[in-house]
């Protein structure tokens, strides 16, 4: 039998718990548990949509030495025939076009930076062995290729040093020319003449990787500053495929292989990994930046359309799941709740038996019940953190609707000033000091409302209306000058009247800001108005739901789900750091779930 | 027969429009006339159209969309022609011309 220190080098170490900071692929053993335990990651590596080209084309130059948001796209085709000049560069956000090419032409290439590239060769028609030079603001001629030619590959670090290899004249060649800032010289050749390859790397270290001799060839070329020798193939014969990175590190993308593909391939300086497809399958495209951290733009999708596509590779990050954490101690949907993933609170609620007036406390592991509420209530709002609490507005034993509030020390809850208009089922942001209530439903006569009001540490004062009037809505904010809204439902005539409106508030007015991706009531929220959590509640496809939204300040983002779908829960902590408890699967739970937002987590080996 | 894909009308608008998660979670691929084909009875892909404001087509309503698009860039690769131009040099110049699409379901 195979042992662990064999293959690792180590036995694994016990511990009587899991140890505070272990690293990402850890082992050991959880004498308590009786379980080997691992610290494991999501990381995973994908593309994702960037900014489209103002003018969809193909067969272009970029600056392949660029960044994902430093980069240079120029020349190409923007039908099959139609040669162009314009050059555009990347921000990391949107393309805009700068000064053109002095000769339009396809079929071309280039490489260097945004601000400092070279663009040689291509097709006007005829064949042209044109070289020009990019200083960051203009295209200046520059010396001839000696042989003309198009469909060739090239790489270089700048418009001083680049090579230029394979390519078409009446037939594929082989010919390897290095630029030094003024003049082409010819180099030796590649072992294999190809057209249509892509070339990676700088003049000194280079890559040719596959291309078509007719036919495409999986054959790939290492160039070491004198010589090109073959090494390993990648995995997938054919041609027209963007590449990016360096002689020893580098990322192949999309291509024409008897069909157009979007295959993904990663070099390691020795063999080719098959990795995560561009979400656009396209050949002729163009590519720039680090294997980690790439861009593809444009290309042809089909055989004769071009496309403003742009995607972005990144490599190695971890995204957010949603872990198991300890129950509570009294099941409940619709209680208030507030802290942090490691200091929750969790107060009254509804229970099977009716409302709950329960305080418990986690600890990142456990909920441990302490002081009441003076009075039972439930659909209550709540803020602040676990030793400084409010609790406010709600629903009483027998259906009637409160304002009250009490505020929690840390050891007991002591009534203070109530709302102006007493309500359920509102949001809630902010502190014990600083806090807002949002919306809310109350009878006149069971109206959604849009009210909102603010607290002071003393008492509560109407603020102007939210443009959407809801309830079963979520809120998160720091405090009761900064939040958003989000969600919720209205009127109470139509139950599948899901609001997907996001408001944010600056201390004076709710302004309309982006929705959720899918409109959803009776959710929870954690987070602040810059950075949030939406999770669970009810959809309009969904009667219970596990769906989690996160926001950046901008946009809602599709998270992974809660392991138990739910709607009436509550939620605490942050955006990365989140807390989800109680609620409805539609039965009653205790469930706790904690967000890890890194994706870094311990589990159990089994 | 249980599907396999889902089709969508949606608009590239560029960032965001496919996110990293979403780029791991489905498989897409994309078609003539901005259709777009997804998992069927996929969470994450029907959140994605969601998102995207996609409009649900049948597989016969996608295919048509496909088509219309195919058959005008078939017309328009057969009406480009130089004169004496062999077939190989006009594939050579303007790239083969544009297959039929078959959408599956």
């Amino acid at each position: 039998m195979t042992e662990y220190k064999g293959v690792k080098g180590g036995k694994v170490r016990n511990f009587d718990t899991d140890p505070d900071n272990p690293y990402v692929g850890q082992v050991w053993y959880n004498q308590t548990l009786g379980d080997l335990r691992v610290r494991a990651t999501t990381l995973t590596s994908a593309w994702s949509s960037g900014g489209n080209l103002n003018t969809a084309r193909s067969n272009t130059g970029a600056s392949g030495n660029g960044t994902q948001s430093a980069a240079l796209y120029f020349g190409g085709a923007t039908n099959p025939t139609t040669a162009s000049a314009l050059t555009e560069q990347y921000d990391g956000t949107s393309w805009t076009e700068v000064n053109d090419l002095n000769t339009a032409r396809r079929l071309t290439i280039g490489d260097g930076t945004q601000t400092s590239a070279l663009c040689f060769g291509g097709f006007i028609p005829p064949e042209t062995g044109i070289t020009e030079s990019w200083n960051g603001t203009s295209w200046t001629e520059v010396a001839d290729l000696n042989t003309a030619r198009r469909s060739l590959s090239g790489a270089g670090a700048d418009n001083t040093s680049s090579l230029a290899f394979a390519g078409k004249t009446t037939v594929t060649v082989a010919n390897t020319e290095s630029w030094n800032g003024s003049s082409w010289t010819e180099v030796n050749d590649l072992n294999t003449a190809r057209e249509a390859g892509s070339g990676t790397g700088i003049q000194t270290a280079a890559l040719m990787i596959s291309g078509d001799i007719p036919p495409g060839t999986a054959a790939v070329e290492s160039w070491n500053g004198t010589s090109w020798f073959e090494v390993n193939d990648v995995n997938t014969a054919g041609s027209g495929t963007g590449s990016a990175g360096t002689q020893s590190s580098a990322v192949v993308f999309g291509g024409d292989r008897g069909v157009i593909v979007g295959n993904t391939e990663l070099w390691n300086g020795a063999i080719w990994t098959e990795t995560n497809d561009l979400n656009v399958a396209r050949r002729y495209l163009g590519g720039a930046g680090s294997q980690t951290s790439a861009l593809a733009m444009g290309g042809q999708p089909t055989t004769t359309t071009q496309t403003a596509a742009t995607e972005e590779w990144n490599a190695n990050f971890g995204y957010g799941v949603w872990v198991t954490g300890g129950s509570l101690n009294t099941a409940r949907t619709h209680p208030g709740g507030t802290g942090t993933q490691t200091a929750g609170l969790a107060v009254g609620g509804e229970a099977p038996t009716g409302n709950l007036s329960q305080t418990e406390l986690y600890n990142g592991t456990s909920w441990a019940e302490v002081n009441d509420l003076n009075t039972a209530k439930a659909l209550l709002g709540a803020t602040g953190i676990q030793t400084a609490s409010l609790a406010f507005g709600g629903q009483f034993p027998g259906g009637s609707f409160t304002g009250t509030t009490e505020n929690w020390n840390g050891t007991s809850w002591t009534e203070v000033n109530d709302l102006n208009t007493a309500r359920r089922l509102m949001g809630s942001a902010g502190t014990n000091t600083s806090a807002l209530s949002i919306g809310g439903y109350n009878f006149d006569p069971g109206t959604a409302r849009a009210q909102t009001e603010s607290w002071n540490g003393t008492s509560w004062t109407e603020v102007a209306d939210l443009n959407t009037a809801r309830y079963s809505l979520a809120g998160a904010g720091t405090d009761n000058t900064a939040a958003i809204a989000f969600g919720g439902i209205s009127p109470v005539a139509d139950p599948t009247d899901q609001k997907a409106q996001t408001e944010s508030w600056n201390g004076t007015s709710w302004t309309e800001v982006n929705d959720l991706n899918i409109a959803t009531q009776q959710l929870a929220g954690s987070g602040n108005e810059n950075l949030a959590l939406a999770f669970g509640g009810e959809t309009p496809s969904e009667a219970v739901t596990a769906n989690t939204q996160s926001w950046n300040g901008t946009n809602w983002t599709n998270e992974n789900n809660l392991n138990t779908a739910r709607l009436n829960l509550v939620g605490a902590g942050t955006q990365s750091l989140g807390l989800a408890f109680g609620g409805a699967t539609p039965t009653t739970t205790a469930a706790t779930e904690e967000w890890i937002g890194d994706g870094i987590i311990t589990e159990t080996v089994t | 027969m249980a599907k396999t894909y889902q089709y969508c009308v949606a608009e590239n608008w560029g960032k965001g429009f496919i996110d990293h998660v979403e780029s791991i979670k489905i498989t897409f691929k994309s078609f003539p006339g901005n259709v777009w084909q997804v998992p069927a009875y996929n969470k994450h892909a029907n959140l994605w159209i969601a998102k995207v404001n996609g409009t649900v087509k049948t597989l016969s309503e996608a295919q048509d969309i496909v088509t219309a698009e195919v058959t005008s860039a078939q017309n328009a690769w057969d009406a480009d022609n130089v004169e004496g131009e062999t077939a190989e040099q006009k594939a050579d110049r303007i790239g083969d011309r544009p297959v039929d699409i078959t959408l599956t379901e």
